[in-house]
Formats: structure tokens, C-alpha cells, sequence
């Protein structure tokens, strides 16, 4: 790097702490979200597996625990609430620490600036401010693993009256996810800037890639749906140490002891935390779409299908997602009316998700696949996305609810999003932008591997879920030997534990690959996929400003295999027209 | 035991009298998605083995057709909107209380960690009077009638489930909640916890059992004198 100014005439950091710590720029900050999400995927994941132990060999004790966690393994035998703080945990760590930080601030930060032709994001120091108030989030959430009663243990869905007279743990859980919503307010205020103002001459809104209108459209979504969490943490808090009742109604008693609490509703927290949770839901799954989108179209040389109705679908998708909420709570006492309406709007927005599945379809048909491990992960993400769709919409009608709610159905159904749809968005992300990121490729025929595996052994796990929801089994239950009849089907569950194991373990393979190519990867073309989009035409990696002078933009972003081309891309900013 | 692997998307035989109606529309829904699972999935398997990339094969230049997402929009949309439709007067049938039927037993369930109660109204079919008979996690019920539940609870919220019976209602402190079950087969049915409720969430187990009306006479007689009230 011989320019250290960027064409707007920013300095290029001289310091390390400048540079690497407190870092202003988008890309700095981009990879610190993406290693500090992974290291909490790593920790979810290690929650995960204690959580399957305890399902799938529920006598066997885990001695390493024990010296770990004398208070609630002792011996390495596993107690009840330990394992309801392991759950709890376990999807608190995943959606907040780790899912949306990789897909949005990972990902986001890094690609959004370079995909649309600008130097950084509209404000670097909030961006910084951002990242590291996430970061003193995380720190707290960690801490609490620390107070004397451990983590928060009433699930991530907390509802109270249980989450309101819960030991300290919840409190530093909510102080924790205050600040995180500070952050994600700041982060998605400065996309949806970025977006709107900082694009390269001739990169009109409708030729961005996928990526980056997903990661637009998530902000818009993080930015209405999150202050509703934040106010109904912040009540919950003043009902926990203020004495007010906000969700607490009169003639509560608990463990014997008469709580003197009046007016409050329990479902009113439901309210406010699912008008929160689902569109949470779509925060996670969005951006995995729109890095699925650009890997499908730039693997199968083919331009994305039906581009436009790809991009009213994830407004669709936006939109719809504010008005499902109540699913969530058809069986919750709330008005049966409301739980038709809630369902019609439900069914509904499984339509923008099939579009999306057809279209991704569409866009391999008569296509020239080249299944690299990028594509590879795609193509799982698609058939997974396709099963967690479907059977969305056994829980979306009402009735059919009635059996299922509650059940391991819904811990199946929401996996294949979130493993399925997110993790594997993640891993095609890596497997795709890691040339760009750090300017080595990654190993492909072992990349290729870790997926096939990833991919039989996610659904080793996760199918067998459907199953045991259809027997009608309880979510959350530390251990089944109570019900005989759930008992029975321990082969299931231990198999399944066996297999979460193996795929915990497969994940060594991404690890290897990924520090490996790191230091000893061959060095990466500035274009190695043959891509069209603008990323790709600054070196890997990118400099400090991105580019050398402004990027015009003359077409859309998905234009391969022009028939009067000789060669089957044509880059965004080529000023010829064939 | 891994038979059930496809096996296992059957539900067992529900007990009550809506409960064929809610399975029909569990087989209807599993036959839709059914389809359109292994459309999808054989598209994408046929299409990443007749694509895949081959030496001099150029991709073909195309960025849609309007016709194609018509379709698939439309199809979709109605299948379902039809659904939903079609679920919409089950449900109002099963939680509406104005639509339920007139009830022969009344019976008050009352959620605490982590047992149930269940409250008859005794013989003068009036709650709150001295010959309630209250009974813990163990219910009876006659086989045949109609039978209203109001469910509360006094502390946290619990999850009234009745797989068999299929019905599913949570207990919260504060409102009381209406569900109501004519059972059809006669036996012992667990009821399961499903809201997460504290440390013992998961020993929250009750068992209602479904018996002619001459047995549930003969044990509601017994069940009084034996009365925790």
C-alpha cells in the first residue's frame, strides 16, 4: 500500500490502536464484529453441546464440568437449572452475540461501503462507537456467568411473572441487552444512511447486489423492531428492583410469599417482546438471503432471477413481519380473534419466502454451476430454508398450533432457519468474501468438505425434532423420565447428541481452513469468481479508502453470460456496453 | 425405534371429538407441504446435476419471466389463504367461548410451581361453596360430555397440555383462560408442562383420566371424601 490517503483525503491510521483497536474504518471494524461473533458462535456452540449431553445421556456426568462448574454440575452431573441457565444462554449468546453480529456487523460493515462504491461507512466514529458498545454488552452478558447465582435462567424469551422474581443473573442479562440495543440502533441508523446517501455515481438503488439490500432492509428492521425490546427490558427491570408492576398482576404468590404487586399483565411483555422477536427472526435470516442471492448468481454464471421481485419480497418479508407477531401466543390466552388475524398474516408472508425459493431456483436453472464451497453451502442453505418454510406453516395455522406449540416441532422448525438459513449464509459469506477480506484463498477441496459433512449432520440433528414434536414432546424439559411415553424414544435423542457432537467437532475443518489460509493461503487475485460487483475490482484486500478513484457504476450487478460476450461476466463498472 | 424417522410425522390417535378436525388439517397440511417439498428439493438436485458447469456450456441470459413468478406467486398465495380460511372456523369453534358447547362439568385449574389443581364444583354444581373437591395433578372426567376448564395460576405462567386430548392452553396469574374437550376414548392421558416455569418445570406432570360416566361417579365420591378442601 503505497497511497495512505484516501481520495476524500482521510489518513490512513499510523498506530496499532488506531488501526486494529479503535479503528474508524469499515472494514477494521467489519472483521472485529465477525471474529468477536465467532468466538460467541464458538461459546453458543459449546452451550449447545452441554445442552444435548444432558438430553441425549442424561445420568452420564461430564467430569470436566465439574471442576468447571462446581455449582451446577457437580461431579459433572448436570442440575435442573443449570441446564434451564444453558438454554437461556445458549440463545441469547446465538442471536444477539453472535448470529446478528457476524451477518450484520460483520458482513454488513465490511461489504455494504464496498459494494456501492464508497470509501467507508457515512459516520466512522459512530460505526467504532457501535462495535464497542457491543462489545461492553457482551462483557456484561459474560460477567453475569460470574455472579453468584449464574446467568440468567428463565429463558431468552424471559417472560415474567418467572423472569421478574429470577435470581441477579437476569439483571446484568437486561442491563447487558440495553446497551446492545444502543449499539444496533447505532449500527442501523449508519447503513441506512450509508446506503441512501454514499453510493458510487450510476449505482442506483436498483442495481445494489442482494447483499446489500439485505442488510438495508435488516436495518430498517433492527431500527422499529428493537427499542421495543429495549422498553420492555427496561420495565421488566423496574419490576425486578423498583418495585412497580408493569407485568405483574395482584395475588401473586411465589414459593409461598405473597407478592404486594397490582395492575400489572403478564401478556403484555409477550406483546412487546414478540413485536420485538419476530421481526428478529427475519433480522437473522435477511442478510443470509442477500449473500446467498450473490453466490447463487455469480456460481451459476446466470443473472438472478426475477431481480426486482427479489427485492419487493424482502420488503415483503419486512413489512409482514411486524404483523405476526401474535403467533407466538395463539395459546397464550390472548383473544382468539386476534390469533386468526395473526394467523392469516402468518400464512401470508411464507408467499415473499417462496418467491425467494423459486426465484434462487430459477437463477440455477440452465445456469453453468460451478459448486464451489461457496455454492455448496447456497445450495444447502436452500434445501434447509425450504423445510424450516414449510414447516412454518404447520405452526401458523391455528389449530395445528394447538398440538405443536410449545413442542420440539418449533425447536426443528426455527434450527433450520437459524443453523440451516444463517449458519450457512455465514459459511458461504466466508467461503466467498474470505479472498477479499485477507487476500489468500481459502481450500477448497476441504472447504467442500466441511460443508457436505456440516450439512448430513445438521440434519442428523435437527429432523429427528420434528418427530419428537409430533409425539408431542415439552421444549425445555431438563429430562423426560417422568413421561413414559417420551422416555421411550431415548435412542432418538441420543443419537441426535452423537451427531451435534460430530458436527461441533466438523467445524475443526472450517477453523483449520480458515487460520491456515490466513497466513499460508495462495494469495487471491483482486477477482478470483469471475463477479461483477464492485468489491471485486480493488485489490484484496481492499485499501484503506477501497479505491483507487470513485467507481461508476453502469449496470446492474447480476449481468453474466451475455450471449454478444465473449466472456460470461461483465463487471459493473465496464463502461462498454457489450 | 428409527422406522418413526418417516413414520414418526403421524400423529398418534387423538381421544377427543374436534380432534380428527385437527389432525385432518395436520394430514393436509403434511400432504401440501409434502409436495411442495419434494418438487423444490428434486428441482434443486436436478438442476445442480443437469447445470453444473461443463467445459464450452455458456449459461443462459435471461432475468426471468413474469409468467413463471406470476405463477409461482399466485399458486402459493391461494393454497395458503385457502388454508387459513379453512382453519379459521375450527379454531373459532375450539376458542371462541360464545361457540363452545354447554358444558356438563365445569372444572377450575389452578397452576402453581409445579403441580396442578383441578377444582370441581361438587354436587350443588356451584364453585367457592364447602363441598368443592379439589384434586392435585390426578383429574378424572366422563367419556362422552362436554367439559369446560378455566385455567389460572397463582404464580408464574404454565402450559395446560393435553397432547391426547389435544388441547393447549397456558395457565397465567392474573386471567383465566376458557378451553373446553369432549373426550371420545376412554384411558389415562398425561398433561404436560410446556411453559417454562422454574427449577421443577419438567416433574410438572398430571394425568387426566377418561372414564364412563358410572366410573367418574364412583371416583368423584371417593375424590370428596378425600377432599384437600
Amino acid at each position: 500500500m503505497s497511497q495512505t490517503i484516501s481520495p476524500s483525503g482521510h489518513h490512513a491510521p499510523q498506530t496499532f490502536i488506531r488501526k486494529w483497536v479503535f479503528s474508524v474504518d469499515h472494514k477494521v471494524i467489519g472483521l472485529q464484529y465477525l471474529f468477536t461473533g465467532i468466538f460467541f458462535l464458538l461459546f453458543g456452540g459449546v452451550l449447545a453441546m452441554l445442552i444435548r449431553w444432558q438430553l441425549g445421556f442424561p445420568t452420564k456426568a461430564v467430569p470436566f464440568m465439574g471442576v468447571l462448574a462446581p455449582n451446577g454440575m457437580p461431579d459433572g452431573h448436570m442440575l435442573p437449572d443449570y441446564y434451564h441457565m444453558l438454554f437461556t444462554m445458549h440463545a441469547t449468546i446465538m442471536i444477539f452475540f453472535a448470529v446478528i453480529p457476524i451477518l450484520v456487523g460483520g458482513f454488513g460493515n465490511y461489504l455494504v461501503p464496498l459494494m456501492i462504491g464508497a470509501d467507508d461507512m457515512a459516520f466512522p466514529k459512530l460505526n467504532m462507537a457501535s462495535y464497542w458498545t457491543y462489545f461492553v454488552a457482551s462483557a456484561v452478558m459474560l460477567f453475569s456467568f460470574f455472579v453468584g447465582s449464574g446467568a440468567a435462567k428463565s429463558g431468552w424469551f424471559a417472560y415474567p411473572p418467572l423472569s421478574a422474581v429470577e435470581a441477579t443473573g437476569q439483571t446484568y442479562w437486561i442491563i447487558s441487552l440495553i446497551i446492545l440495543g444502543a449499539s444496533s440502533i447505532m449500527g442501523s441508523i449508519n447503513f441506512i444512511t450509508t446506503v441512501l446517501n454514499l453510493r458510487a455515481p450510476g449505482m442506483s438503488l436498483f442495481r445494489m447486489p442482494m447483499t446489500v439490500w439485505a442488510e438495508f432492509v435488516t436495518s430498517v428492521l433492527l431500527l422499529l423492531a428493537l427499542p421495543s425490546l429495549t422498553v420492555a427490558v427496561a420495565c421488566l427491570l423496574m419490576d425486578r428492583v423498583a418495585g412497580t408492576s408493569f407485568f405483574l398482576p395482584a395475588g401473586l404468590i411465589i414459593g409461598g410469599n405473597t407478592l404486594e404487586r397490582s395492575g400489572g399483565q403478564p401478556l403484555l411483555w409477550q406483546h412487546l417482546f414478540w413485536f420485538f422477536g419476530h421481526p428478529e427472526v427475519y433480522i437473522v435470516i435477511m442478510p443470509a438471503m442477500g449473500i446467498v442471492s450473490d453466490v447463487i448468481s455469480t456460481c451459476a454464471r446466470r443473472p438472478l432471477f426475477g431481480y426486482r421481485s427479489m427485492v419487493y419480497a424482502l420488503w415483503g418479508i419486512a413489512g409482514l413481519g411486524f404483523i405476526v407477531w401474535g403467533h407466538h401466543m395463539f395459546v397464550s390466552g390472548m383473544n382468539p380473534t386476534m390469533g386468526t388475524t395473526f394467523m392469516m398474516s402468518t400464512v401470508v408472508i411464507a408467499v415473499p419466502s417462496a418467491i425467494k425459493t423459486f426465484n434462487w431456483l430459477g437463477t440455477m436453472w440452465r445456469g453453468s454451476i460451478r459448486f464451489d464451497s461457496a455454492m455448496l453451502c447456497a445450495a444447502g442453505f436452500i434445501s434447509m430454508f425450504i423445510i424450516g418454510g414449510l414447516t412454518g406453516i404447520f405452526s401458523a395455522v391455528t389449530p395445528v398450533d394447538i398440538y405443536i406449540h410449545n413442542t420440539y416441532f418449533v425447536i426443528g422448525h426455527f434450527h433450520f432457519m437459524m443453523v440451516g438459513g444463517a449458519l450457512f449464509g455465514f459459511l458461504a459469506g466466508i467461503y466467498f468474501w474470505f479472498p477479499k477480506m485477507f487476500g489468500r484463498l481459502m481450500n477448497e477441496p476441504l472447504g467442500k468438505i466441511h460443508v457436505v459433512i456440516t450439512f448430513v449432520l445438521f440434519n442428523c440433528v435437527f429432523y429427528p425434532m420434528f418427530i419428537l414434536g409430533a409425539a408431542g414432546e415439552p421444549r425445555r424439559l431438563f429430562d423426560v423420565s417422568m413421561y413414559p411415553l417420551l422416555h421411550e424414544l431415548q435412542p432418538i435423542r441420543a443419537f441426535m447428541t452423537v451427531c451435534a457432537l460430530l458436527m461441533f467437532a466438523a467445524q475443526a475443518l472450517f477453523f483449520f481452513n480458515f487460520f491456515w489460509s490466513l497466513f499460508r493461503g495462495k494469495k487471491a487475485p483482486s477477482n478470483p469468481w469471475e463477479s461483477n460487483t464492485l468489491e471485486w475490482t480493488t485489490t484484496s484486500p481492499p485499501p484503506f479508502y477501497n479505491y483507487e478513484k470513485v467507481p461508476t457504476v453502469y449496470r446492474g450487478p447480476y449481468e453474466y453470460s451475455h450471449p454478444r460476450r465473449s466472456i460470461d461476466w461483465h463487471p459493473q463498472t465496464d463502461p462498454a456496453n457489450v | 425405534m428409527f422406522s418413526k424417522f418417516l413414520s414418526g410425522w403421524l400423529l398418534s390417535p387423538s381421544a377427543s371429538s374436534f380432534g380428527p378436525k385437527i389432525d385432518g388439517l395436520y394430514n393436509l397440511i403434511l400432504v401440501i407441504t409434502g409436495i411442495a417439498f419434494v418438487l423444490t428439493e428434486a428441482a434443486l438436485i436436478f438442476f445442480s446435476i443437469r447445470y453444473r458447469r461443463r467445459p464450452g456450456k455458456k449459461a443462459y441470459y435471461s432475468h426471468g419471466n413474469a409468467r413463471a413468478e406470476i405463477i409461482w406467486t399466485a399458486v402459493p398465495t391461494a393454497i395458503l389463504i385457502y388454508l387459513g380460511f379453512m382453519s379459521q372456523n375450527l379454531w373459532s369453534q375450539l376458542r371462541v367461548p360464545k361457540n363452545y358447547p354447554k358444558p356438563a362439568l365445569t372444572i377450575k385449574v389452578q397452576a402453581e410451581q409445579w403441580l396442578w389443581h383441578f377444582r370441581y364444583p361438587g354436587p350443588d354444581g356451584i364453585f367457592g361453596t364447602e363441598d368443592d373437591i379439589v384434586v392435585d395433578n390426578a383429574f378424572h372426567v366422563p367419556v362422552g360430555q362436554p367439559v369446560h376448564f378455566e385455567i389460572s395460576s397463582q404464580d408464574v405462567i404454565h402450559g395446560f397440555y393435553i397432547p391426547a386430548l389435544r388441547i393447549h392452553q397456558d395457565a397465567v396469574p392474573g386471567m383465566t383462560s376458557t378451553l373446553w374437550v369432549e373426550p371420545t376414548h376412554v384411558g389415562a392421558y398425561d398433561v404436560r408442562c410446556t411453559q417454562f416455569c422454574g427449577t421443577n418445570h419438567y416433574q410438572m406432570k398430571g394425568e387426566v383420566t377418561v372414564e364412563s360416566p358410572d366410573e367418574y361417579k364412583a371416583w368423584l365420591a371417593n375424590a370428596k371424601a378425600s377432599s384437600t378442601f
